[in-house]
Parts: C-alpha cells; structure tokens; sequence
C-alpha cells in the first residue's frame, strides 16, 4: 500500500512538473477569462468586494457570479506570492485530480497496478491538457471538487459531512456542478432498470444534491432566469458561437484528444461494469458520461469542456479493463512476457498520450498572449482617456479590460449582456466603412485593438475599411495595430 | 382540549399572517403607486362616466372589458383600490380554510405554503381583473358544501362570475361538474340550475360584446413563444405573475406519490389536478386554480418527509431545510417583483405632467397605453388587443414609426392617428431600440417638426422618461 502511495506521489510529480515546465516559459497567462478571473480578484484583493456592476465590459453591465472561486483566490493572495497563486496553484488542483482519480479507481478495483495506471493516464489526456494549463480558471478548483464529491458519494458513510458541504459549495462555484445533479438521476435510472436497490443513504443524498443545486443556481441567476427563462442555462450564448463549438468534430480528433488509450480502456471498462460485474460505481460513473452527453447534446457546454470531462471519466474507469486485462493475462501463457506488455503499454501511453499532450501544451503556450500584445494593451493603459471604448475581437474582449484597463464592446461573458457577437465580429470584417463606421458610432467606439491572433481566426490580412481620413494608426508592433477613430 | 386550543391559535396566527403579508406587499413599493399596467385600467374605468365606451383606448372604441370589477371599484376606487385586493384575499384564504376542513385535509401547513405561494401573492397584492372571480368561485365552492338553504346562494354566485371573466366562469363551472360528479352527488340539482344560468348571461354579455365590436385575428405575437415561454407563465421563479413555485410544484410531486394509493378515494381531486395541469398550458387562468391544490399536496409532500424514516439525520435537516428555503425564496423573490415593477418613480412624475397637458392622441408602446389612459390622453394602442378597431394595422403603423428615419412616412403615420404627443421612457427604450439614434429616437433628435417638452432624466438618470410634442407645421 505504501509503495502504492509513494508511486503515485511520483506519478503526481510527473504530472505537476510537466504542467509547470510549461506554464512557466510564459508570465502571462492563456485563456481570456483567465484575466477576467484575475481583475474579479484584484478588485477583491484592493477592496474587499466583487465587481457587481463591471464598468469595462460591454461599456458597462451587470456581472452574474458567485465569486467564491475569486475570494479563493484573493484569500490566497494574502498569504502567498502572485506567481503562486496565479501560475502554480491552478497547475496543483489540476494534477490534484490525479489523486481522486485514484481513490475512485479504487473503489473500482482493487488491483493497484490498475488504479495507478488510471491515475497516470488521467494526468495526460490531451484536450485536458490543452484547456487547462496555464489558465487561471474556475475549472480548476471545479473539477478537483466535482470529482472529490463523486468521491464522496462512493463512500456515503464515512464521507457523509463533506457530501453535505461540498453541495452547498458546487452550485455556488459554477452552474456546471449541475452536471451531477444530472448525472444522480440517470444512475438511479439505470439501477433501477438494472433491477438493482439505490442504498437509502444514497438517495437521500441525492435528493439533497438535486434540490440545494436547483435552489442555488435559482438564486444566483435568479434575473437571469425572470428574463429569459429556461433558456438562461445557455448563459445567453449567441447562436453563431454555440454553433462553431461543435463544427469541425471528426473522431480522429476526438481520438487524438481524449487519448487513445482512454477512449478504447474507458469504453471497454463501461462495457465490464455496467454488463458484466453490474458494479454501482461504474454505474454512477457511466451515468456521468451520459449526462455529459446529454449536455453535449443540448449545446448546454462546450465541446471542449465536454470532452475533458469525459476523457478524465473514462480513463478512471479504464481502471477496470484494465485489472481484467491484467487477470485475463495471468491466465494464458502471455504472462511470460508481463514485463515486455508493461512496456508496450507505456510506450503506447507516451505515443498516445505523452506526446499529444506536449504538442496541445505547447500550442497552448504559442498562443498564449505574447509581450507585443501586452505592450500594445499597456500602450492603451498609458495613452488613452480611461473613459474610451476599444473595440477587439469578442475574444480578446477581456484583455482590454483585464490589462488596458479599458471598456471593451464585447467579451465572452454572455450572461445578460447585450447580444453583441455578430455587430462586433462585423465591425472586424466588414468591406464597407459606412457600415463599419455606423456600428463604431452605436458603440461609441475610440480605438480598435487588432491583433494577428484576431486576423489569423477571422481570416483577414487588414482591416478593409481603414484610410487616412477616418482612422488613424497610433501603435504598430509586429503582433498588433492600434487604431484611433476619427470620424 | 389542549390540542384543540392551540390549533385555534395558530389558524388565528396564520389569518394574521395572511393579513400582514397582503397589506404590506403593497406597501413596499417606494411610490405607493400600483404595480403594473392592468390596475391604472380598472382605475380608469370606475371612474369612467361613459359605460361601455372608452373615449381613449385606441382613440375610442367600445369597452369589451370585464367591467365587473370597474363596477365595484367604482363606489370608492380611491379605498377599493388598495383595500378590495387585501380583503378578497383574506376572504378567500378563510374559504380555502373553510373548504380544507370539508375536504378533511389537515390544514395549517397548506394554508401556510398558500400565503407564501407566489401566485397567490400576485394574484392578491395587485389590482386586478382576477381577484373577484377567484374569490366567487372559492365561495361558490364553499356554498355547495352548506347543507342549509345557503346552498341555493351559489347559483348568484357562479352566475355572476362571467361578468367579471369568462375563463374563471368556465373553468369554475366544469370544477362544479367535476364537485357533483364524484363528491357531492345529492347537489347535482343544483349543478343543473347553475349551468344553463351561467351559460344564459354569459351568452347574454358575449353577444352584446359581438354586436357592437369586430373581432379581428391578431397577426402579430405578444410576449414570449414556445415551450419557453409557457415555462416563463407557469413558473414564477421564470418570471410568470402568476406561475407556481417550483419548489412547491417538486413538494407537490412528492405529496402527489405519497397520495398515489388513495387516487380512487377522491377522484374529483384526480381529474381537477389533471384537468388543470393540461388546461394550464393554455390559459394562465388554470395555474391560479391549480395553486390551491398545489399547496395542499406540498403539505402532503413536506409532511411525508417529515415523518419519514431517515438513514442521515443530517440530510434530513438539510433537505427540509433547502425546501423550506425554496419555498420563502419564491415569495420573496415574487415580492421583490412586484415591489419593483413599474410604474416607478420618473414615469410617475411624467404621467403627473402628462395629466396637465392640453387633450390629444399619445404615440407609445402599447405597454403604456393604460398609464396614458389614467392621464386623460388617448393612446393609439394598448394591452388589450381583443375586439380592438384595426388591431392590426394599428400595430404595423406603430412599428413603423418606431422604426423608421423617413420623416414622410413618419408624418403619415402620425397624421394618420391624429398623434399629438410621443412617451418614450428608458424601460421602453431599451425594449424596443438597440441605440439613441435608431428610428423614431433619429427624428426625434433631429427633426425639427418634434418639440421636447419633458424630460426627467436630471432627477431620474437611469429611469429618465420623455415627451415629446408634435409641432404644427
């Protein structure tokens, strides 16, 4: 046992330095509500207060967040450096999963070589890797938790007292937490069709679970829910936005994503659990899946968010493939050459995995914001009248307002704000300058932010409606143009 | 003895409760003016000299509204305007106490979710066109268990109630037929004289209406479509005025389960719920209906968990705990609605100015219709679309004019309607325009054929509300 937990400390290690080595070779950070995350906790950290009411984006709304994940992170602050708490700790509660993955893998299984595998591979599962590190998001302390509480419900009788806390603190951090929700209804389902008893502690757990998520999320988006109804679980996502997540899906990426080895192990181990051993935790682990789906289906989340919950689900539950692998290979005259399978195995592991996740975690640090970029954004800090709007793309909408400092049109924090995704992408990519210049007027636009991260998504070499009358270049580097607008 | 004594006392608690919840709802809002659009309508025409014809809706057409309640709000529509929704509603939560105890359902806990229910909150805490009707079909109910010659007093009642709405007299009528089919079967005499008495007036009221008004199909839609848009009237939580809580409506399924082997004991509580639930999709009428056994099953639900056995204390704690919560979380979000809902403040003061200005034709979105009514000035349109002249083309034109930056085609349209004044407030702003410079609100700025002779929006910056005066040309 002992030996188990030092391996997996080590498997941890791996896990961890690998994130860092690259988190660190960048002082920025990746995503673009990783600066939305970091100016929530920066408000908090200089007045103790959320931002209610956000001057900057949209020009000024109404932000609907529970804030708990930026007080966190403020509390934090307080007691260790910056780079800490922004760069390393997102890093630690990602690889942290690695050692839920292995306590839920063992309720699955009691063969340690299993279990640890399932945790190794959980640690590398590429689209995992490509939308969490070096992203100072809530995701991070969402998905440790979320999967602690599954933890919890696996072990109902010892764990009865964090159950209870923990659902009351999941609403509260984010309204994917919902998903479990889901997810308890479906395995009762499938128990029942399976003709098998949910324990009575169980059910009363998830009845409390369902009831206290649907009445946090009530009160949290409670205007939300009066103005659009059901239809505020979209988080007001535009249409446009919600139908580009799911283009361009083909399963070699799916393969390539959520890792080889998962995909056939986690597939092959629903297959075991839910027909051949009838286990509840692989139940309640294939209901997780379908309610993943169910949303997947709905449009509800992201593809991306989608597929890193279900890589990091099926490689927990590969956990049982492979202990039948294993007991299977002990019976036949293969088990002469254990060691030699034990290395194809991580061969394949570090084919398959390894080194898909080193290409999605460099590309993530390419793309991370470089120093151009911020110079042009503190350039807009330092240059420019603190009332001015600038107009980005929707997804750069935050670094104006997390670095410059600036009002932004738009950003991605849809939830009740204006429908403002097609006038701002149009402002970019239109031909015509009337146009442009009309819609600038609406916006009160100042300045326009172009970025070659903005021209390469858009397709664009410049923008076609600029000249020398109406717009004026007042910052050029080799990643970004500044313009003022005249007219 | 002991136990009977302190049942009074807390039935005596639960009436106070309700009386204080109802009087001061009301109260909160900052103004003392009403909430909404309907209650300036009632208002209006209780104080109406001119019967059936209102001079100002649409600018001037024939009155098809439920006049009901007009007539009684009529005699002091100053008093009767706060106080008949508290009194109706105090009356009818003591029939739905009365009418517990004849359906022999233990009563304090449903009585306790009613008043805290939100669509008995809205449905009493407002002025408006439903809290007669609701209140006679409680009585008229509650009359029909009266084993005495009070009994024949539900014929008035129910006969009655098409004058003041047509839907809760329908509706009412087949709960009646439900009542006497499967409880109280010696009453079914009764039923016969009810029906064809209520059919008579109704018919009577209906085809007067048709005879001095045309009906025309509306070709545009209003409010929000779809399953959405059913979920938005059904659950108040959603934003329906009268919508259940969902909290209530999950303790009612609950109770519903509980009850499921005593269906066939009171099969007019079967075949009422279910009658509703489906009828509810169509007509916000049968959600209020709806709300009274709604919470009687709540209470069931909460009671069933209460006394159930329990493998975690501490879940049991909590899950009651989450339920009761939801519970007072639907009402106090229900308050918080109507508390701030408009009229506020800046349009207020704006109709306070209108009311002064010389007679003539107000241009507005038909949500204000009303309040401009209550000012003395006719609009061109309002809420109530039913039976209303050229409905459809009036609604073309108004969008229109909102829409558009052609001052000829603006000045037809408002020639047209004889348009003197233009109320744009900022709620109404926002609804209808993306920016300041759009349509209507570009000539406005910039036409000089348009005079600005109010603007609150130094006292009232968020709220500002403005009229404008067409200047003869």
């Amino acid at each position: 046992m002992k030996k188990d937990y030092i391996i997996l400390f080590a498997i941890f290690i791996v896990v961890f330095q690998f994130r860092l080595l690259f988190a660190f070779q960048t002082p920025y950070l990746s995503a673009d509500d990783a600066y939305y995350n970091l100016r929530n906790v920066e408000n908090i950290a200089n007045t103790f207060r959320p931002i209610i009411f956000d001057q900057l984006s949209y020009g000024g709304r109404y932000i609907i967040d529970s804030h708990i994940f930026h007080y966190f992170l403020a509390l934090l602050n307080l007691i260790f450096p910056m780079s800490f708490v922004f760069k390393m700790l997102p890093e630690l509660l990602f690889s942290s999963l690695i050692f839920i993955v292995y306590g839920i893998a063992k309720k699955i299984t009691d063969n340690s070589i299993a279990v640890l595998f399932a945790a190794f591979i959980s640690g590398f599962i590429p689209i995992f890797i490509s939308n969490s590190l070096n992203n100072l998001s809530q995701y991070a302390l969402l998905f440790p938790l979320l999967f602690y509480q599954l933890y919890c419900m696996l072990n109902l009788k010892t764990h009865i007292g964090r159950f209870i806390l923990l659902a009351f603190l999941l609403p509260l951090l984010h309204p994917f937490s919902f998903i479990l929700s889901i997810a308890m209804i479906f395995y009762t389902i499938l128990l029942n069709l399976e003709g098998m008893k949910v324990i009575k502690l169980q059910k009363e757990s998830i009845l409390f679970y369902i009831l206290i998520s649907i009445l946090v999320n009530l009160i949290l988006f409670k205007k939300a829910f009066f103005s659009s109804g059901l239809l505020a679980v979209w988080q007001n996502l535009p249409i446009d936005l919600l139908a580009q997540h799911f283009t361009n899906i083909n399963v070699l990426a799916l393969v390539y994503n959520i890792g080889f080895m998962p995909l056939i192990l986690g597939i092959t181990g629903i297959l075991i659990g839910l027909f051949k051993e009838k286990q509840k935790p692989a139940y309640l682990l294939s209901a997780m899946i379908l309610a993943t789906f169910v949303l997947l289906f709905l449009r509800l989340i992201s593809i991306q968010l989608g597929m890193m919950f279900l890589g990091l689900l099926l490689a927990l539950i590969s956990a049982l493939s492979i202990e039948k692998l294993i007991s299977y290979l002990n019976m036949t005259k293969f088990i002469k050459y254990k060691q030699h399978i034990f290395f194809l195995g991580i061969i394949l592991i570090v084919l398959t995995m390894i080194v898909p996740s080193y290409f999605n975690a460099q590309n993530v640090i390419d793309n991370t914001l470089s120093y151009q970029e911020v110079q042009a954004l503190n350039w807009i800090k330092d240059n420019t009248h603190e009332n001015s709007t600038i107009l980005a793309s929707i997804e750069e909408g935050s670094y104006i307002t997390g670095i410059a400092k600036r009002k932004n049109v738009a950003d991605t924090n849809f939830m009740l704000a204006p429908d403002r995704y097609t006038e701002t992408k149009e402002m970019l990519i239109t031909e015509s300058q009337v146009k442009a210049l009309q819609l600038m007027d609406k916006y009160d636009v100042d300045y326009i932010y172009l970025s070659q991260r903005t021209q390469k998504e858009k397709e664009i070499k410049h923008l076609k409606y600029i000249n020398k009358k109406c717009f004026h270049t007042v910052f050029k580097n080799e990643k970004t143009t500044i313009f003022k607008v005249l007219c | 003895m002991k136990k009977l004594q302190y049942s009074k006392y807390f039935v005596s608690a639960l009436i106070i409760a309700c009386i204080l919840v109802l009087a001061i709802v009301p109260l909160l809002r900052s103004d003392n003016s009403y909430s909404g659009e309907e209650a300036y309508l009632h208002l209006r025409m209780a104080e109406n000299q001119e019967g059936l014809f209102d001079k100002l809706s649409y600018g001037g057409r024939f009155a098809p509204y439920s006049l009901g309640l007009a007539s009684v709000l009529s005699f002091n529509p100053n008093i009767f305007g706060y106080g008949l929704p508290l009194i109706l509603g105090v009356l009818s939560f003591l029939l739905f106490l009365g009418l517990l105890k004849e359906f022999k359902v233990e009563n304090k806990l449903a009585s306790l979710i009613l008043i805290l229910s939100p669509g008995f909150l809205f449905l009493f805490t407002t002025l408006n066109k439903l809290i007669i009707p609701v209140f006679l079909t409680l009585l008229g109910f509650y009359l029909m268990f009266r084993k005495s010659k009070l009994n024949l007093l539900t014929i008035p009642v129910f006969a009655i109630i098409p004058l003041f709405n047509i839907m809760v007299s329908i509706i009412s009528l087949f709960l009646v037929f439900l009542l006497i089919q499967f409880k109280l079967k010696n009453k079914r005499g009764l039923f016969y004289i009810i029906l064809p008495i209520t059919i008579i007036i109704s018919g009577l009221y209906l085809g007067y209406i048709a005879r001095n008004t045309t009906f025309e199909r509306l070709m545009f839609e209003i409010g929000k479509q779809g399953i959405n848009g059913k979920l938005q009237q059904i659950f108040s939580e959603m934003g329906g005025n009268y919508g259940l809580s969902i909290f209530g409506s999950i303790l009612a399924i609950f109770g519903m389960i509980n009850n499921w082997k005593n269906k066939y004991q009171d099969l007019f509580v079967f075949f009422s719920v279910f009658s509703l639930i489906i009828l509810m999709m169509f007509r916000i009428e049968a959600i209020i209906f709806l709300n009274f056994f709604i919470v009687v099953f709540a209470a069931k639900g909460f009671n069933a968990f209460f006394k159930a056995r329990w493998e975690s204390k501490n879940l049991r704690f909590f899950i009651l705990l989450t339920l009761i919560c939801g519970i007072i979380f639907a009402s106090v979000a229900q308050t918080s609605k109507i508390v701030n809902s408009l009229p506020n403040e800046a349009i207020n003061d704006g109709l306070e100015y209108l009311e002064d200005l010389p007679f003539g034709i107000v241009f507005s979105d038909h949500s204000r219709g009303y309040w401009i009514n209550y000012a003395g000035k006719a609009n061109v349109m309002d809420d109530n679309f039913i039976f209303a002249p050229n409905v459809n083309e009036r609604w073309e034109d108004s969008q229109e004019l909102f829409y558009t930056r052609d001052w000829k085609i603006a000045k037809k349209i408002i020639d047209k309607y004889n348009i003197k004044y233009i109320w744009i407030d900022k709620d109404m702003q926002e609804k209808i325009w993306d920016n300041e410079e759009e349509g209507l609100l570009f000539l406005l700025e910039y036409s000089t054929s348009f005079k600005k002779i109010y603007d609150n929006k130094d006292v009232y910056i968020d709220q500002a509300v403005q009229i404008w005066e067409i200047q003869e040309e």
